[in-house]
């Protein structure tokens, strides 16, 4: 077991930590949990699938809009080949499952192998909604839990979970706040895969693999 | 016979030519990337928005960036059974390659497009390179009406439309257009082409084949086509060259007419053309002429002493593919003859020796120049000349008429003389009259000193003629006795002794 953010020890650093909550909640935002149960594979990881996510939300199409969302952030800041989603979808034909019900292990396996990855990630959007904001703005939320399972054992490595809303970025006034649904699926997705830099996945140079 | 000039032009022509054939176009590409219908997230799982897509794909041909036909992509996804919009299989994306011809693909969604309660707008891009399916660029644009308020509400954004005006504006900022132009795809591989002849004249035939690297899966075959000067040509297999060839005829106006091969691909309507090369239809003969250098006039004849030159000249300039120049008689027998690829020389020097017999020749001669230019339209002069190697004789009569002598001279040619000497000297060896001069008369009259009378006396007559023909004439009695006045067995007639250099 090991969060990301851990409950500090002594009464300074807890009066400390206390104000960093509240500095979070006035608008620098929070950064996502991370539970790392088994290391990353020891070769970079460059060819990653990303399997359809499963909606447990009431937002249509919550799962699509995070996972394209996702996916392009996934490709820019680290530069990962990304399975192709069409290619993903042929197989979920194939093993007759519509997409966002959860494979099997054995169903992973071969989706792995078919698709030469070295890592799935997998994830739920637990939480997707747009609540009404002053002025007739959006204040949207935001909550996941996207997972890293390792292709070879189809052993899941890291879980994070994490949940953002609109105006956990507001500065002053309505300054910063996110309004679209768009933007804070990619800052979600933005803070995700540098949490995940910062614990140990490697970006990519795919190109000179080419 | 001495070509001058023409060695260097020929090496400079063989250069050329295999220059072109060197730097025949190889490859070519109809379109950079096929931009497939953008998923509507507003409209369900399986939502299309073509406006969104027209829209994105008119701001990103800002970029300088080639698209393919929207209807050839719609043609392609009815044609695939794609009834997803926004992802592809990797088999699909090799299938847009070979069908479609393009490098990328460009995928997209619409995943955030809400009027009420404030517009907002949101895009994902994907643009995947075909060959491998690497994406190799991706983009979200998103914006929200509340997020870009201005101070007191003056220009606020007020619907999806204005929102999308500023993703155009964002993604024709980021769109890599260098990358996709860098990326050099053969959509149309050509491995050799060969068009004949590059000139032409009108009405003439014009062939050409080309063998392509592509392999085509059956049914996916395109339709060949050889285009020329906005007509197509059907293209036909030939498995004797293993390529595609056609042949037509060129047409009756001068110029150069690009030749590109047309591949159509009935299913989508798709045509990529590849630029072939070109051909220049010339029915316009060069216009050549003749000068002859070194010679004399004799009258109204061109004369010369063994060696003839004569210096060609193209009245316009303009390629020539090869000359040849004849030497023959009036009767037109060829004397000489001699033919060369390339342009023409500067001048052509005959020794006036007969190629086939080795000998000089005397007479009159005509020479006749021929050009071909590269379409083989040609052309010709000639000048007329003689030949005068050999020294004209003298008949020398001489007669005694009282106290003088009068010789008689007489000379038949055309060539005057530059110098003569006549020398009259007794059979003792006493010089007993000298004459010269530089043109020769008909006749001299003189008195002879005393003589014995059955002394002979005798001398020698030398000449010149202007050409530097030389002539000596030994005669033994200027007064042989009756009966042998009419035989001149010991006169010698001597021409000058030349050297010719063998030219033939």
């Amino acid at each position: 077991m090991n969060f990301r953010a851990k409950a500090p020890k002594t009464i300074g650093a807890r009066v400390v930590f206390l104000l960093g909550v509240l500095f979070c909640l006035a608008g620098c935002g929070r950064d996502p949990f991370l539970h790392r149960m088994k290391p990353l594979p020891a070769e970079t990881p460059c060819r990653i699938a990303v399997l359809p996510l499963i909606n447990e939300t009431d937002y249509p199409l919550a799962e699509t809009i995070v996972y394209k969302v996702f996916s392009v952030e996934l490709t820019e800041m680290g530069n990962f080949w990304l399975a192709q989603e069409g290619d993903i979808r042929k197989i979920f034909q194939q093993f007759r499952i519509y997409p966002g019900q959860p494979l099997s292990p054995e169903q992973m396996k071969i989706l792995a192998d078919r698709l030469n990855v070295q890592l799935l990630i997998t994830g739920n959007i637990i939480q997707m909604q747009e609540n009404p904001g002053p002025n007739g703005s959006v204040n949207p939320e935001l909550a996941v839990r996207l997972s890293i399972l390792n292709a070879d054992t189809i052993e899941t490595l890291w879980s994070t979970y994490h949940r953002r809303q609109g105006i956990d970025y507001q500065t002053t006034m309505h300054f910063g706040q996110i309004n679209s649904m768009t933007r804070l699926c990619r800052q979600v997705a933005k803070e995700i895969i540098n949490l995940w830099f910062e614990q140990g996945l490697t970006p990519c140079d795919i190109t000179s693999q080419y | 016979m001495r070509p001058i000039a023409g060695v260097w032009k020929r090496v400079v022509l063989i250069l050329l030519a295999v220059g072109v054939a060197i730097s025949a176009p190889l490859a070519t590409r109809a379109s950079e990337v096929a931009v497939f219908p953008l998923l509507d997230i507003s409209r369900g799982p399986n939502g299309i928005t073509l406006p969104v897509t027209r829209y994105l794909t008119e701001r990103l041909s800002e970029t300088g960036t080639e698209f393919s036909r929207p209807d050839m992509v719609i043609s392609f996804m009815a044609h695939n059974r794609i009834r997803v919009a926004g992802e592809l299989e990797t088999f699909h994306l090799k299938q847009v390659e070979e069908d479609l011809g393009v490098a990328f693909v460009l995928l997209g969604a619409v995943v955030q497009d809400k009027e009420k309660p404030t517009p907002s707008f949101g895009v994902t891009l994907n643009l995947i390179r075909t060959y491998d399916g690497l994406t190799v660029w991706s983009y979200v644009g998103a914006f929200s009406a509340t997020e870009l308020l201005r101070p007191l509400g003056i220009g606020d954004i007020t619907s999806v439309a204005e929102l999308q005006t500023l993703i155009g504006d964002e993604l024709v900022k980021r769109w890599p257009a260098d990358a996709v132009k860098q990326e050099i795809r053969d959509s149309a591989s050509i491995d050799s082409i060969l068009l004949t002849p590059k000139f032409v004249r009108p009405g003439a035939e014009v062939h050409c084949t080309v063998r392509l690297r592509n392999r085509w899966t059956v049914g996916r075959t395109p339709k060949v086509f050889f285009k020329v000067n906005e007509q197509l040509h059907a293209g036909s297999w030939s498995e004797a060259s293993g390529g595609y060839e056609a042949t037509w005829v060129a047409g009756e106006q001068d110029g150069r007419y690009p030749v590109s091969l047309l591949l159509e691909w009935p299913l989508y309507g798709r045509t990529e053309t590849v630029p072939l090369g070109s051909f220049v239809v010339d029915g316009v003969p060069p216009l050549v002429a003749l000068e002859l250098k070194g010679e004399r006039m004799a009258g109204e004849t061109k004369v010369f002493r063994g060696e003839v030159t004569v210096m060609p000249s193209l009245i316009v300039r303009k390629p020539i593919a090869r000359w040849r120049i004849t030497f023959k008689t009036l009767n037109d027998v060829v004397v000489a003859t001699e033919e060369h690829a390339g342009n023409i020389p500067n001048r052509v020097v005959w020794a006036g020796h007969n190629v086939w017999e080795g000998q000089e020749v005397e007479g009159e001669y005509r020479a006749f120049f021929e050009v071909w230019d590269d379409a083989g339209n040609t052309a010709s002069a000639s000048e007329t000349f003689e030949l005068k190697s050999i020294p004209a004789e003298v008949v020398v009569e001489a007669a005694k008429k009282g106290e003088e002598v009068v010789v008689e001279l007489q000379r038949d040619s055309k060539v005057p003389l530059a110098y003569w000497r006549l020398e009259m000297w007794s059979e003792e060896g006493r010089l007993l009259k000298q004459a010269e001069g530089e043109e020769l008369p008909e006749q001299l009259s003189f008195e002879l000193p005393e003589v014995a009378p059955d002394r002979k006396i005798g001398g020698i007559l030398i000449t010149e003629d202007v050409l530097g023909n030389k002539g000596r004439k030994n005669i033994t009695d200027f007064f042989p006795p009756a009966g042998q006045n009419k035989a001149p067995a010991e006169e010698e007639q001597k021409s000058a002794t030349e050297t010719w250099v063998d030219e033939f």
